[in-house]
């Protein structure tokens, strides 16, 4: 059973267990051009996506993601996951009110469509 | 690929502890159709041994060092996180990139850590008809500018090795 996260708020304690955390940050994942899971198919939303990211629970409410992921060849590999870490950041603290402190993201392989391959 | 390499390193160095030990400290005795070899050629034999297999060992530990700087090579810190792109990934990009300029697929590519960047070792057959130095230098410009643009990561260097010729 994952550890839930924490947050005060005003009229009491909200609890968010990290599979939650990761389903929120995969769901990026699936909008971002060119991305795929390390299987080299789509995202899965959901807890099924969870197994693809790591979340670390630092002090002060912060967290810390790592995910892995596929490109799709020919994309510019810096330019899609700095657009997917933004994207994830902005989404994770939309949706939880978590401070994001960083989003490790690990490229494991290459994904060659269709035509690419013939 | 990692543990296996552990996996031999240590088998190495226990084969070599035992062969040395052999060789220094127990009185060994080899019998060949009931003739003993002498003691001093069994104790050579076994130091020679120990040798080798302590070459490995340190030849397994030289290649875990080399994989290790292309690991941290291969880590970039960004704004808002670090990148690790996979040496399968860089490798898989360069083999698409070769595919792309050399029709067909008789080729492999092995990173080493420099000090300022990637060595990419790319291994090539090619057609026996062609200009080595023409396509050799293709390679080497499209593998130094085009992976450097759509990884982030410095290649420094590009080696060629033709290690054969496609027959027709």
């Amino acid at each position: 059973m994952a550890q839930p996260e924490e947050i005060e708020g005003e009229s009491g304690r909200i609890n968010i267990a990290k599979d939650v955390i990761s389903a929120v940050a995969v769901l990026p994942a699936c909008e971002v051009p060119g991305v795929f899971a390390p299987t080299g198919e789509p995202f899965p939303r959901g807890l099924a996506a969870r197994r693809h990211v790591d979340v670390e629970l630092l002090g002060g409410d912060r967290v810390r993601l790592s995910l892995r992921i596929a490109v799709e060849y020919g994309r510019v590999v810096p330019e899609v996951v700095q657009e997917l870490q933004q994207r994830i950041k902005t989404e994770v603290e939309r949706m939880t009110a978590l401070p994001v402190e960083a989003v490790d993201v690990e490229v494991t392989r290459v994904v060659f469509t269709k035509e690419q391959r013939k | 690929m990692s543990f296996l390499l552990w996996l031999e390193a240590i088998i190495l160095f226990f084969a070599a502890a035992l062969a040395g030990l052999g060789a220094g400290w127990v009185t060994p005795e080899i019998t060949i159709r009931d003739n003993s070899l002498p003691e001093l050629a069994v104790r050579a034999g076994l130091a020679v041994l120990a040798a080798a297999f302590f070459g490995g060992f340190l030849a397994c530990l030289a290649l875990w060092r080399q994989r290790l700087g292309v690991l941290e090579l291969l880590r970039q810190p960004g704004p808002r996180g670090q990148v690790f792109i996979a040496p399968h990934t860089v490798t898989q990009l360069a083999l698409g990139l070769l595919a792309e300029e050399l029709p067909e697929p008789t080729f492999r590519v092995r990173l080493q850590p420099q000090k300022e960047g990637l060595l990419l070792r790319v291994f090539l057959r090619l057609p026996a008809e062609v200009s080595i130095p023409e396509v050799a230098e293709r390679v080497q410009e499209l593998l130094t500018s085009e992976l450097s643009r759509r990884t982030g990561l410095k290649v420094q260097e590009v080696q060629v090795v033709v290690h054969g010729a496609l027959s027709r």
